[in-house]
């Protein structure tokens, strides 16, 4: 049993604990995975306490969910996925979504001003407002995908290894997330000037 | 994320062209190929396809620019990329939902059960503590070993007695004068705390050749070294009746046991009162004196002839008209690490029998309420069923409240709740098996537990108010040795911090509420 395995074998046994309402054991598993997911949530959604909110919502929401946890297949691959990490993925890409929709309904849309004074500032609320955009059309997995790659500026494997899925769907999911984040381009150059 | 439908296969054959408009679909450069291509994904054939393809295609060719300027906007909409985040451990676990531990009930406890067969022996048994405590002659070279004794204390915490004593008390001293009081290089077996004003501390140290014995007091303010020093000999327990009378045991040079008693405010060699001709062997390490009353207690002497180990325990009882250290039992092939006394008719004992934990009481009923006519009961017990294991810890509050542990294959706890003993299951750390080294339990269902990572330096302390467990902070190659409750919510532990040099012991205190409230001195 190679070092990976031990260390599967060991979150394993972690989460089987904290499904049966063993607190430490879900705290092991927090601290496991909270800087990429925080970091994650803020690629995703651009508010830092936003971001801390949404990975709280997270972790409270996988805990509930636990029990209900099925270990994924072994990667026919032989990756080594952390097993957790599709999961708390899907979950947090589901409560960032939510978020920025809830955004968009209360606050519509932030006008970009003309008299920012920087433009790379100006190009960032773009840039965010693009996002924004496009991630409230797509569904989790491209979600996760448009952000990963575009915003966190991963490759296609490494998103394969953090998402549990195949190259190919990544490559599917990144064509879908362009497609997505062209439409909210074009929407936007329509409305005023890029 | 598995449940989006795949087309079987999305790449195109082997030196495919770019597909052309007469099947319907797009001339240009599908999105997931500009995405693919702008993120230099795309190789081979496929590469070179792409290519042809933009050297022909002006419009695929805006396209790539469009999504490498699109792609330069989200890039930037996370310009700002904030320290990294604070930890969410302690938000979470403040909002979880209880749900109460899966525990694994052993079989019951067999109250008054015949004694079980105590010749079973193992030539294989682990031999923690007189392998660590040995002679006095190797104290030395157990100063340079990761040595432990497993050990637990009877607080017996009156909280009406420290109450009256609180306003005088200035624990923040505790830790702070140690080191200009205690001998560098001494090592802190055991702690004994009458109040929050009146703690000992026993242990030994060894200078010029020499090993004596270290005995010192916090009267609540600061640290006092006892002048009764005993040379040629070292203490590795303690245990406090009053203010004004204890008992401290352990061995001297020649390997016979040592038990001092202190009374008129000074500790003298009352090795004498052990009745030494019962004693099935006289070379005894005493590793545990445990008191219920200044006229009941109890004490653990390991016997050290390899192979044959055997624990030997010792009753303070009266022998005609005086109190004797009088030899009880004797157990062959079995170590008791541990005990804990809950009163002056109860005790209890850990330990390995075989390579079986083993679990005993001692219960004294008197007769016809005669003092001087008592039955004593030894009911033991082993779990076949769990495997080979090993306890070193028992901490009993009551006769239907208390806690053991050690290991059965990894670290593990017990419950006695006057009925049954059951399995509580244990927080893994790091990914790491544990040991349970020592237990404190400081009230219904709650205790300090402590021990280290098997297989690396660190070591943990935790506390459990069942279901709830909190973990404290210990710095790195620092482990605790003993640990007292010196209130329910109160630790104070000793410490030892492996240094180049050796190592340093110190006290530290832990708030079961904020977990080390005392920075190190």
């Amino acid at each position: 049993m190679g070092m990976s395995n031990i260390a599967t074998a060991d979150e394993l046994s972690q989460i089987r604990r904290a499904a049966t309402g063993d607190h430490v054991a879900f705290a092991l598993l927090v601290r496991r995975y909270e800087a990429r997911i925080v970091i994650y949530l803020r690629q995703t959604v651009g508010d830092a306490d936003l971001a801390s909110d949404l990975a709280q919502e997270t972790f409270l929401a996988a805990y509930q969910a636990l029990p209900r946890w099925q270990p994924p297949p072994p990667d026919p691959a032989g990756r080594t996925t952390d097993l957790l990490s599709p999961w708390l993925y899907r979950i947090a890409t589901n409560h960032a979504i939510s978020a920025l929709r809830r955004q968009m309904m209360s606050a519509r849309r932030t006008p970009v001003s003309a008299t920012l004074a920087s433009s790379s500032l100006e190009d960032a609320v773009i840039g965010r407002e693009l996002l924004r955009a496009a991630l409230a059309t797509l569904d989790e997995d491209d979600a996760a995908c448009l952000v990963l790659h575009y915003v966190a500026g991963e490759r296609y494997g490494e998103i394969a290894a953090r998402l549990g899925i195949s190259s190919e769907a990544v490559r599917k999911r990144v064509g879908r997330a362009l497609s997505s984040l062209r439409r909210a381009y074009a929407a936007l150059e329509t409305e005023g000037d890029l | 994320m598995s449940d989006y439908p795949e087309k079987p296969n999305t790449r195109w054959p082997e030196s495919a062209p770019i597909p052309e408009a007469s099947n319907g679909a797009s001339p240009h450069l599908s999105d997931e190929l500009l995405a693919a291509w702008t993120a230099n994904e795309l190789a081979g054939d496929e590469y070179n396809a792409v290519q042809r393809h933009l050297e022909s295609c002006a419009q695929c060719r805006r396209a790539t620019a469009d999504v490498q300027h699109i792609q330069a906007l989200v890039m930037e909409a996370n310009y700002m990329q904030p320290a990294a985040p604070s930890s969410l451990v302690d938000s979470v676990l403040a909002q979880l939902p209880d749900r109460s531990l899966v525990e694994a009930p052993l079989s019951d406890y067999p109250r008054y059960e015949e004694r079980q067969n105590w010749e079973l022996v193992s030539r294989n048994q682990r031999r923690d503590i007189w392998r660590r405590l040995g002679a006095l002659a190797a104290a030395l070279l157990l100063i340079a070993s990761s040595a432990l004794l497993f050990t637990r204390f009877s607080p017996r915490f009156q909280p009406g007695k420290a109450a009256a004593t609180a306003t005088s008390v200035s624990l923040a001293n505790l830790p702070g004068v140690w080191k200009s009081v205690i001998p560098a290089g001494a090592t802190i077996w055991d702690v004994a705390v009458v109040n929050p004003a009146d703690i000992w501390v026993a242990g030994s140290v060894a200078s010029a050749g020499e090993v004596k014995t270290v005995l010192a007091h916090f009267d609540g303010q600061r640290w006092h070294l006892s002048p009764d020093v005993f040379t040629n000999a070292g203490l590795c327990s303690i245990s406090m009746v009053s203010a004004t009378e204890g008992w401290a045991s352990g061995n001297s040079d020649d390997g016979g046991p040592l038990m001092l008693h202190f009374t008129d405010g000074h500790w003298r060699d009352a090795t004498a009162s052990i009745d030494t001709g019962a004693l099935r062997d006289r070379k005894i390490i005493l590793t545990q004196v445990r008191m219920a009353t200044a006229t009941s207690g109890w004490a653990l002497g390991q016997g050290d002839q390899a192979p044959q180990h055997s624990t030997q325990v010792l009753q303070y009882i009266k022998v005609g008209s005086t109190y004797r250290w009088e030899p009880t039992e004797s157990f062959e092939g079995t170590t008791l690490n541990a005990l804990s006394v809950v009163s002056d008719h109860e005790a209890w004992m850990v330990g390995q029998n075989g390579l079986k934990i083993i679990i005993v009481r001692v219960t004294i009923t008197h007769l016809n309420n005669d003092p001087n006519s008592s039955v004593t009961n030894w009911d033991s017990h082993s779990w076949e069923d769990l495997g080979s294991g090993n306890l070193t810890s028992v901490s009993m509050r009551s006769s239907t409240d208390g806690w053991a542990g050690g290991s059965v294959g990894e670290g593990a706890l017990f419950h006695w709740d006057g009925v049954q003993w059951t399995q509580v299951g244990f927080p893994s750390i790091a990914e790491q098996p544990v040991s349970v080294q020592g237990i404190v339990a400081t009230g219904e269902n709650a205790a300090w537990v402590y021990g280290e990572l098997i297989g690396s330096q660190a070591s943990y302390l935790y506390s459990v108010a069942k279901p709830h467990w909190y973990a404290y902070p210990l710095r790195a190659n620092e482990d605790v040795v003993s640990g007292v409750a010196i209130t329910p919510s109160l630790l104070l532990a000793t410490t030892r911090q492996v240094t180049p040099a050796g190592y340093e012991m110190a006290p530290a205190l832990f708030d079961i509420k904020n977990g080390a409230i005392i920075p190190d001195s």
